[in-house]
């Protein structure tokens, strides 16, 4: 019975920072790019509540647009990694000529530890927060692949994939209208659970300076700004650094709280 | 066991093959000519013109890729442009600080994360039990390179107890090495500890339930013999995956801990190079890093055989 309390807290959790991300040009007190010299490293006070970085600009402004990037970069990168792992996963699974071919293309993808892989995607692409979305994409798109394809083994044996086949639908037909429906709650878990990797991955690459423009308010770039500055004004580091874990965090418990409420039906799949 | 490894052998081929593509296709990503984005928009025509024929990117992909898989495979990674050495020896250079660093990190994940996770399973409900799995849940949601920063700023900057960055080779003295490596590889062991406890803590749940821990108990032997030497040497299989799994997340690691720490380590490498646009050691590491990871997977297989004589191959 602790699940519910698990989601609803996550649930929670996201909601108020979809809420702040939506909200955050009424917000903010200031412009997140606009520089003051004269307030540079300011301590938070009424005026600036999380204190002013090393261009006297506003860190509380700054990490409210930083969470709506990450946001948005984390949404992003969900939908592209489902776009190639879906019918990756789906054909692999559905088609057991297809299945070798696809999946070593895929093991290739996994053999690239994601951080790695991400770092010389955007070599190659070049800094952009679009660009962040489509390598973070590519990277995790072989996870969403292998779940798919898991459960689509385990669906495609149903009596009604038998009787539909036997009804005579077409390969595409039956698993647009009978697999796929059933396969949608380990995507929806797993694509929690990217959307907290591309959280943490946009930050990372941003932080490495091989994400997002340095200029661009994100979670990333205020952290690796304020670096330098640790011991002098802590609260650039601090602040969007609990951002992120609050972001996870809350991405990571609605996650499992899903993977929890999702079992029971899973189990009976599995074993029937 | 010969013929698995034979077997396993002939099914990393077209990984390998694929993965040596996918690090070929990199550099034909980049939006407009590779040579001037390397080289920059204000180098002169004659030079642009003598890299794209250094790396003979006048020549059809197909050939172009044939080639590079011919270098490849005696060894020859190409040229760095910044370095103007060999990326072989650029690489072999930066090697000695990441494998130091890596070493000790594992130590410390395996030395926190083994002994944790069994207290944890063997106290289950404890508070000790409860600290881990808190623990292990926010060693998942912490960005590393922040926890990282937070642990500068209190050891090194409020504490003055350990250098802030840097490194010195171990020929330098042996603790003044140490030193400097210390608080990265903690950051780096200390996130993966949590993932390790939380599967060694899995794995002997699994086993104290079985009858021969029961009988174990019955002949009256006392209760640490049964955790050391019945029940965990049957937990070591998880414990060795998740060791193998982790190796993949450190080489991550390594890129944001040589970066904080100004380690230089192959993951610093990584990263300049990306930022000086040098492509052949941005490749030479990228492929390096996936031929580690698929190897160290082999190894852990075969490692399988070795401390569970159930496992026939």
């Amino acid at each position: 019975m602790l699940r519910r309390p698990i989601v609803i807290l996550g649930g929670l959790i996201l909601i108020g920072l979809l809420m702040v991300a939506a909200l955050a040009p009424l917000l903010a007190p200031a412009n997140p790019q606009r520089m003051e010299i004269a307030d540079r490293l300011k301590p938070p006070s009424a005026a600036h509540p999380l204190g002013t970085d090393d261009f006297g600009r506003d860190v509380f402004s700054r990490v409210l647009y930083g969470v709506r990037l990450s946001l948005a970069i984390g949404i992003a990168v969900v939908v592209i990694s489902t776009a190639i792992g879906l019918p990756v996963g789906l054909a692999a699974g559905y088609m057991p000529r297809l299945d070798n071919v696809l999946m070593r293309l895929m093991d290739a993808l996994m053999a690239f530890p994601a951080v790695i892989l991400a770092i010389a995607l955007m070599a190659a692409l070049g800094p952009s927060a679009v660009n962040v979305a489509v390598a973070l994409g590519i990277v995790y798109s072989p996870r969403m692949a292998r779940i798919i394809r898991g459960s689509v083994l385990v669906v495609r044996e149903f009596e009604y994939v038998t009787a539909a086949r036997s009804l005579g639908l077409s390969d595409a037909m039956i698993m647009a209208r009978h697999v796929l429906p059933n396969c949608m709650s380990p995507v929806i878990v797993q694509g929690t659970f990217i959307f907290a990797y591309a959280v943490l991955g946009e930050a990372l690459l941003s932080f490495l300076g091989a994400g997002v423009p340095p200029h661009i308010p994100s979670l990333g770039t205020i952290l690796s700004g304020g670096r330098v500055y640790m011991g002098q004004a802590p609260w650039i580091t601090v602040f969007p650094g609990l951002a992120i874990m609050l972001l996870v965090i809350g991405l990571n418990l609605f996650g499992d709280g899903l993977r929890d409420a999702f079992d029971p039906r899973l189990l009976r799949a599995g074993t029937a | 066991m010969r013929a698995y490894l034979a077997r396993r052998l002939a099914a990393m081929v077209p990984i390998v093959i694929l993965v040596g593509t996918i690090v070929f296709l990199l550099i034909h990503l980049t939006p407009g000519d590779p040579a001037v984005i390397m080289l920059g928009p204000d180098a002169p025509d004659e030079a642009v013109t003598r890299l794209r024929q250094e790396l003979g990117l006048d020549a059809p992909l197909l050939t172009q890729w044939f080639r590079w898989f011919q270098r490849v495979l005696v060894g020859d990674l190409g040229t760095s442009i910044f370095f103007g050495l060999p990326v072989t020896t650029t690489i072999r250079q930066h090697l000695l600080p990441t494998v130091l660093l890596s070493a000790l990190a594992i130590s410390f994940a395996v030395g926190i994360g083994v002994p944790a996770g069994i207290i944890s399973a063997v106290r289950r409900g404890s508070l000790m039990d409860q600290g881990v799995t808190l623990v292990a849940f926010l060693g998942v949601s912490v960005p590393e390179f922040w926890l990282a920063l937070n642990l500068v700023l209190f050891f090194s900057v409020y504490l003055g107890l350990l250098p802030v960055a840097g490194y010195a080779s171990p020929a330098a003295g042996l603790w003044t090495s140490l030193r400097y490596l210390l608080l990265p590889a903690f950051t780096m062991g200390f996130v993966q500890s949590a993932l390790i406890a939380r599967m060694t803590r899995a794995a002997m749940l699994d086993v104290v339930v079985q009858d021969y821990i029961r009988t174990a108990r019955a002949k009256g032997l006392s209760s640490n013999r049964i955790t050391l030497h019945h029940a965990f040497p049957n937990a070591l299989i998880a414990v060795i995956t998740v060791v193998g799994i982790i190796f993949s997340v450190m080489m991550g690691g390594n890129v944001v801990a040589e970066t904080i720490f100004t380690i230089p380590g192959i993951g610093q490498l990584l990263i300049t190079s990306v930022l000086r646009r040098d492509y052949p050691v941005i490749q030479g590491i990228v492929l390096l890093i996936a031929a580690a990871y698929v190897v160290i997977n082999l190894l852990v297989d075969v490692v399988y055989a070795a401390v569970d004589p159930r496992i026939r191959y």
